[in-house]
């Protein structure tokens, strides 16, 4: 096969994988709960992705993700205004949530400063071992790093 | 995902040795390949997030990886194939240890959304461990960098 071909096969594939991840996704999200609460009424869901803590008090605690905050009825444990948790809880309509677990994700920051070393030294390493040829449109080796 | 530190020295300690120099970059590629299309996505717009659901399972890091691999020279492509698609494998052989609230991530993706994890450690408990992963590279790197100046004197 063509590499042209094979190119635009593979990203066709991609593309069409992330429509479908996207659109077949079975997961209940807050958005969608919020969106429709009578029909979500009782649907146990979990917040995991990006969701960080507002304010807490002992019997409850506010939490935002993607732009939107909502409240769930549970003790928050140790987790701290400012930090990254991830919960399963029920919904309530019109707008709360009834906790079932909490996680506080303490050291998430420090995780995602410390993943940008990696992708800094990867790509020093990788301009000093290629160069990126334009008019072939790929990556060669530089004549210094070639070992066969 | 642990961290990619807690990556890099997973697969610093398998490609290593100088017999995988020529393909070392590429396994690091893949080894890291799975976060880079998908967390930054996710945290910088985390509206998107659910358009990054596919981006990090193991079908579509490996066709990713196998697109990546079209762009390097030809007589490096079929290596760049393998050590890029190793290198995301043991990518999720880690995440496979972790453990998270609800689904952790779908293995099996587009076929099936069960989600199955050892559960060992949170995602964020390796970061403690980040200045012994350095600690180790650095000295190695340095002592094998002293050790190969000494030879060739």
């Amino acid at each position: 096969m063509q590499r042209p071909l094979r190119i635009t096969l593979l990203t066709l594939v991609l593309a069409a994988l992330i429509w479908y991840g996207h659109s077949a996704n079975p997961a209940v999200t807050l958005r969608d709960c919020l969106a429709d609460p009578g029909r979500y009424e009782g649907r146990r869901i979990t917040l995991a992705t990006e969701v960080t803590v507002v304010q807490t008090w002992p019997d409850s605690l506010i939490v935002h993700q993607a732009g939107l905050k909502v409240k769930v009825i549970g003790p928050p444990g140790d987790a701290r205004p400012g930090e990254y948790v991830s919960l399963i809880a029920r919904f309530r309509s019109p707008g709360r949530l009834e906790l079932e677990a909490l996680h506080p994700a303490r050291g998430r920051r420090a995780k995602i400063v410390w993943s940008i070393l990696p992708l800094l030294l990867l790509a020093f390493f990788w301009l000093a071992a290629y160069r990126f040829d334009c008019r072939r449109f790929y990556w060669e080796e530089r004549q210094r790093c070639r070992t066969s | 995902m642990p961290d990619l530190v807690t990556h890099g020295f997973a697969a610093w300690l398998l490609v290593r040795p100088q017999r995988w120099r020529r393909v070392r970059l590429l396994f690091f590629l893949g080894t890291f390949l799975p976060d880079i299309i998908s967390r930054p996505i996710y945290i910088l717009f985390p509206h998107w997030q659910g358009y990054t659901v596919a981006m990090h399972t193991p079908l579509f890091a490996l066709l990713c990886g196998l697109l990546a691999a079209e762009f390097m020279t030809p007589d490096l492509r079929r290596c760049a194939r393998l050590a890029i698609s190793a290198g995301i494998l043991l990518h999720f052989g880690l995440d496979l240890m972790q453990s998270h609230l609800g689904d952790g991530y779908y293995w099996f993706f587009p076929f099936s959304w069960r989600s199955y994890e050892l559960g060992w450690f949170w995602p964020e408990a390796t970061v403690v461990w980040v200045p012994l992963w350095l600690a180790i590279i650095t000295t190695a790197e340095a002592v094998l960098a002293w050790r190969g100046r000494h030879s060739a004197a």
